[in-house]
């Protein structure tokens, strides 16, 4: 991804995200980037905000059985073997790594929030100044959702 | 990234203390000994993890620790401001258990009999 401030574009996005769950999920299968689904299911969301010369939310969604394969992998435990709470740090740090990478394309200075992480309701597609990038993971759905809030002129 | 980074550790033979920020770390290390190695991430509350390496290396009696900031951080100046606060190894996130194992085997910190 080349230094910017334009929102990334969703080959960039995914080419990201790909390289990130190539590196951490090795030995599962590869990500395929897919249309977004036109109402968006319940997920596990983690969250990250960008400050700088380009402001931007990321947010990385997963299904409940997306976010404990992450989770399990990551951390090479048995199916059914992690608590919640493992989970849901397994999917904060994923957000971590996908926003850290992101800003390490952008112009400094520039900052990044510690991840938060929560249960998303099923809703709508977002509007406005929004990338969303939908891949299968096996079975599973990824989704990475940018919203820009801010950039320099 | 503590948790998986605590299973390399212990898979390799070491034993392992977590912190949660900068500034437990440094409580712990008025408590204990100075480990043989601290993992470090970037971005932590309350003290960052280049602030606690600067913290580590004013401290006299950690001057035998070695000091690895585990991050996303990548911009090359950023890896040059650790490096400079004192940091002795540099791993960009995401990274697979090889990639600790050889920066700990860079280190000397291998325990013996453990293979890469």
């Amino acid at each position: 991804m080349s230094a910017t401030v334009e929102i990334p574009s969703n080959a960039d996005i995914a080419e990201l995200v790909s390289e990130i769950w190539s590196t951490l999920f090795y030995e599962q299968e590869g990500l395929i980037e897919v249309e977004p689904p036109a109402d968006l299911p319940e997920l596990v969301e983690s969250r990250v905000s960008i400050t700088g010369p380009w402001q931007a939310s990321i947010r990385l969604g997963l299904s409940d059985a997306a976010a404990e394969l992450a989770a399990h992998a990551m951390l090479d435990e048995p199916l059914g073997s992690l608590t919640p709470a493992e989970v849901a740090d397994a999917v904060g740090e994923l957000i971590n790594i996908i926003g850290g990478n992101i800003k390490s394309s952008l112009p400094e200075p520039s900052a990044m929030s510690l991840p938060t992480v929560s249960r998303q309701p099923a809703q709508a597609q977002p509007v406005g100044d929004v990338r969303q990038v939908a891949l299968h993971w096996g079975e599973h759905l990824v989704l990475i959702t940018i919203t820009q809030t801010a950039k320099a002129s | 990234m503590r948790m998986i980074l605590r299973r390399i550790l212990l898979g390799v033979g070491f034993e392992v203390t977590e912190a949660v920020d900068g500034l437990d770390a440094l409580a712990r290390l008025n408590e204990d000994e100075p480990p043989a190695i601290a993992l470090i991430d970037w971005n932590m509350p309350n003290m960052n993890g280049l602030d606690l390496i600067k913290e580590i290396r004013r401290r006299p009696d950690c001057s035998r620790m070695a000091l690895m900031m585990v991050t996303t951080e990548g911009e090359q100046s950023q890896i040059v401001r650790a490096l400079a606060a004192g940091a002795h190894e540099y791993v960009i996130k995401p990274f697979t258990p090889d990639a600790i194992r050889d920066k700990l085997d860079l280190l000397g910190l291998m325990p013996a009999g453990v293979s890469e």
